[in-house]
């Protein structure tokens, strides 16, 4: 009725309350063991440190902290990340940073600059869902491309961006979410050639990169931008805090304006506060000590979770090997689907997020993603032998052919 | 786009140019369907005149390869028959990405920038923005504050929160509007990153493709960067000094199919008038009648100096027709960047899961440390605090301007809020007003800014917040100067005298 009075412009009706939220909420319980989340773990954020951060800079800059500021962002800062991705191979400067409230801000402003209704976004199959969420609500049309072990299938993707001509692609280059698959070295030159051939921008989302714990580290797409087409984003999210609520784009020049724009209309400026605290932050600390200490933790966590997976998953399942990030994804035998095991895991006080809202397109239901970083080593053992069981359990119900290899995730 | 001329060349520039889209379209880097840059934008890059631009567009257009699309510029519509795409080699030599053709509109709303752009002398006093003073932020009480929650609940703050927003940061506000009538038994509160937030929500769950939103003239740029797309249309409502003219309302709702209406019921930017009773009434009514939901912006009413606040549109709701929106961004503390949205709570919910696709949530030390003044009465004390100064800057400003501005200027007390409007003669430009002011090291915003359409160029917005009596003193003192030589080069170009304008009619 509030509808029907309200009129609710049309692309608002596509988004719905999303599956997944509702299982997030079931899982915060603190009775469950839940791989169903992506959060990061709490104790290992530095609340110390950045409460001596902002009574710093309260103390010192408190006018300028509370007061309106640019929408460009935090000079200082700015340099600071520019600096860092410097460091990572990327010709960037200063003034191509826009900083931003976090990284979904980032896709949703790539989302106003571009996305008209019916424009093709190219997505890999399976992708982050928020981005699925957030640029389907300009009424993207999601055009999809396989992975693999080595991130996007390229030759798939040549076919698709000849055939769709999409406005974007979007990719999660290190560690996918929901996967944790890595883009290889060996294919990220080869990608941004493609977008360039097909005069596409390519929306490097890279929250993650830096939660590496095996493996040799790789430049961001970025860093092989010769066309200046790569829009790069990332977070504080995962290594500081995502309650602060900011990231940043790396931004090619000729866009640089419409994004100042669109971030000016969508909320002026992201927290002055939370800007120069995460400066001082960075001046008073080394982030990098931080971001060894949290690796050690969640790679101790990921490798837990893989030696449980090889110890308790029954065959006719298979993971992913991630090198970094929060997640791995896991197969189930194609006739048992990832919802079931998520009703039977729940009442054995176990929670996953079943694979197939991940899909833009095909939805298969036989898959699973599984997050390892907001439980200690030893819940995540109990939790993997627990789902291994009710699996089992599953596999053996629907008669399932049980007694074969296991299969790769992907 | 990228294109190379030759200046030295035979061939004429409009050819050059031609000659380089027509390849562009060729080797479909420029695709049917691609928007072309405007003359005047492309004619900026390449530093040439305009009429060169519009030579080479026209001698495409004869080749059949683009053609005009009215309001929404020069598209191209064919490729040349001749070439297949002539795909360059995945290596050198690809020419850069075309991004005026991929983005989905060139950014001629960036109302809210060029505004913040008045580059000034050290000096320089300035009415040009409305800004709470940074000087009277209670710093040692937030400090104490920030403290206290990174104590209380450090971690649990760093971590991701609830879309909607910061439980007891949304009890508090939901206490305080109950108290005021606005928050009713089946709203919800919604807390955004401001009020330019809750706007930008606000359309993209309300307004579509083709809608038309009715807006008062003038109003908040802001508001315009928002709703003044290229798909929808911006109706400007005149605003009169009982608030937003309903007659005109009712005149624009009568004929045209209106989706919703945004009106700044106290102490409206830029005008400072704020809409009576009786019209606050009478605009509901209009809403209700016609079906049209109103965004009441709320964020300058707890600024009132000149007795209680006159009830809130919300409050006068019965029907669920009116989204509120308010922020803490002109009592004190717009760096923290946090506003909310009271509505009915099927709206809420959407606009909630809006914000989730946008940002998550809004940033929780901001709201913590929000509570936690609020909930010691600090922020009820500073309120005060900053309603006695503003009211006697705003006061201070009056009595300079009787003492410096010529007869024919006129401009109105407002009871809040943190601007006057000044309506100039006719014939004088505000613009031209404020280079002049500039070198004499004072600068306003010219009411050019905050109009829908035409503007009335001989209107400026005069904020009083950030400066302290002697210096609005002598601000104005110096603006007075500025409009006195303004108006007599005026004269001596044989204008004439100029008119004095229309007192107590400024705002039409």
């Amino acid at each position: 009725m509030a509808r029907d009075r309200l009129r609710l412009a049309r692309r608002t009706n596509r988004m719905g309350s999303s599956a997944v939220r509702e299982i997030l909420k079931v899982t915060e319980r603190p009775d469950i063991i839940s791989f169903a989340g992506g959060l990061p773990a709490m104790e290992l954020f530095p609340a110390a440190e950045l409460a001596r951060a902002t009574v710093e800079v309260l103390s010192r800059d408190g006018g300028p902290a509370l007061q309106y500021s640019t929408t460009e962002g935090f000079g200082p800062l700015r340099e600071w990340i520019a600096a860092r991705m410097q460091g990572k191979g990327c010709t960037v400067t200063p003034d191509e940073i826009l900083i931003t409230t976090a990284s979904q801000q980032g896709i949703d402003l790539a989302g106003k600059v571009f996305v008209d209704p019916g424009d093709a976004v190219l997505v890999e199959r399976p992708t982050y869902l928020a981005a699925l969420q957030t640029l389907g609500s300009f009424e993207a049309r999601f055009v999809t491309v396989g992975t693999d072990d080595d991130g996007m299938i390229l030759e798939e993707a040549e076919a698709v961006l000849a055939r769709e001509k999409p406005k974007l692609i979007y990719i999660v280059s290190n560690f996918s979410n929901p996967t944790g698959i890595t883009l290889s070295a060996g294919r990220r030159p080869k990608l941004v050639e493609l977008a360039a051939k097909f005069g596409v921008p390519l929306l490097e989302d890279d929250p993650y990169g830096d939660l590496r714990y095996r493996g040799q580290s790789i430049p961001p797409l970025k860093a092989f931008d010769r066309h200046d087409i790569v829009i790069y984003l990332s977070t504080f999210s995962k290594i500081l805090s995502p309650g602060l609520r900011l990231g940043w784009l790396a931004l090619p020049r000729e866009v640089y304006r419409n994004f100042v724009v669109a971030k000016q209309a969508t909320d002026l400026h992201s927290s002055t506060l939370t800007q120069r605290t995460v400066m001082q932050y960075l001046i008073d600390n080394s982030i990098d000590d931080h971001i060894a200490y949290i690796r050690r933790a969640y790679g101790a966590r990921c490798q837990t979770m893989l030696d449980g997976l090889e110890r308790y998953f029954p065959s006719g399942t298979g993971w992913t090997r991630p090198e970094g990030g929060l997640f791995l994804w896991a197969s189930l035998p194609e006739a048992l689907e990832a919802e079931v095991v998520f009703e039977a895991a729940l009442s054995s006080k176990v929670a996953i997020v079943p694979g197939a809202s991940f899909f833009a397109e095909g939805r298969p239901h036989h898959f699973m993603r599984l997050n390892f970083s907001n439980q200690p080593p030893d819940r995540i053992s109990e939790g993997i032998r627990k789902l291994g069981s009710v699996i089992e359990a599953e596999i053996s119900s629907i008669g399932s052919s049980g007694g074969r290899e296991r299969v790769p995730a992907l | 786009m990228n294109l190379h001329l030759d200046h030295d060349s035979h061939t004429p520039l409009y050819e050059q140019i031609a000659s380089q889209v027509r390849a562009l379209i060729a080797a479909d880097r420029i695709r049917v369907g691609d928007r072309l840059p405007p003359s005047r934008v492309l004619a900026g890059e390449l530093k040439v005149h305009r009429t060169t631009i519009s030579n080479a567009y026209a001698e495409l257009e004869a080749d059949g390869l683009i053609g005009p699309h009215v309001g929404r510029g020069t598209f191209v519509t064919a490729r040349p028959a001749a070439a297949e795409p002539a795909r360059a080699a995945p290596d050198a030599g690809l020419p850069p990405l075309f991004w005026e053709a991929l983005m989905v509109e060139e950014p001629h709303t960036d109302r809210l920038h060029e505004f913040h752009q008045y580059p000034s002398r050290p000096d320089t006093i300035s009415f040009a923005y409305a800004l709470p003073d940074s000087d009277m932020f209670p710093l040692e009480a937030i400090r104490r504050s920030v403290d206290r929650v990174f104590r209380k609940e450090g971690p649990s703050l760093l971590q991701l929160g609830e879309r909607l927003g910061y439980e007891p940061l949304r009890k508090y506000l939901a206490g305080r509007m109950r108290a005021s009538g606005i928050l009713r038994a089946d709203d919800e509160i919604l807390i955004t990153n401001g009020c330019q937030q809750s706007l930008d929500l606000i359309d993209r769950t309300l307004v579509a493709s083709g809608d038309a939103v009715a807006i008062e003239n003038p109003t908040y740029p802001g508001a315009l960067s928002v709703f003044l797309r290229k798909d929808t249309r911006v109706i400007g409502v005149p605003v009169s000094e009982r608030g937003v003219e309903i007659a005109a309302l009712e005149e624009v709702l009568a004929h045209q199919r209106v989706k919703l209406i945004y009106s700044v019921p106290n102490f409206q930017n830029p005008t400072g008038v704020t809409l009576q009773v009786a019209e606050r009434r009478r605009l509901i009514q209009l809403a209700r009648r016609y079906r049209v939901p109103i965004i009441e912006d709320d964020i300058y009413g707890d600024l009132h100096f000149d007795g209680p606040a006159l009830p809130p549109l919300k409050a006068l709701d019965q029907d669920g027709l009116v989204i509120y929106s308010s922020s803490i961004s002109k009592m004190g503390f717009p760096g923290l960047r946090i506003g909310w949205v009271v509505a009915p709570r099927p709206l809420v919910e959407r606009l909630s899961v809006r914000k989730q696709s946008c940002d998550l949530h809004a940033n929780l030390l901001a709201q913590a440390t929000i509570y936690e003044l609020a909930r010691q009465g600090l922020l009820e004390k500073h309120l005060k605090r900053i309603r006695k100064t503003y009211a006697e800057r705003r006061d201070a400003m009056l009595q300079a301007l009787e003492e410096h501005f010529p007869g024919e200027a006129c401009w109105r007390k407002p009871s809040g809020g943190m601007a006057i409007w000044v309506e100039l003669p006719d014939g004088i430009d505000a613009s031209a007003l404020l280079d002049v002011a500039k070198e004499g090291g004072v600068i306003f915003s010219p009411g050019a800014h905050f109009y829908v359409g035409p503007p009335r160029a001989n209107t400026m917005r005069l904020t009083f917040t950030t400066t302290g009596i002697p210096q609005i003193r002598e601000g104005v003192r110096r603006l007075g100067a500025a409009l006195k030589r303004i108006m007599k080069s005026h004269r001596a170009r044989g204008n004439g005298t100029p008119q004095p304008g229309r007192r107590n009619a400024a705002l039409v």
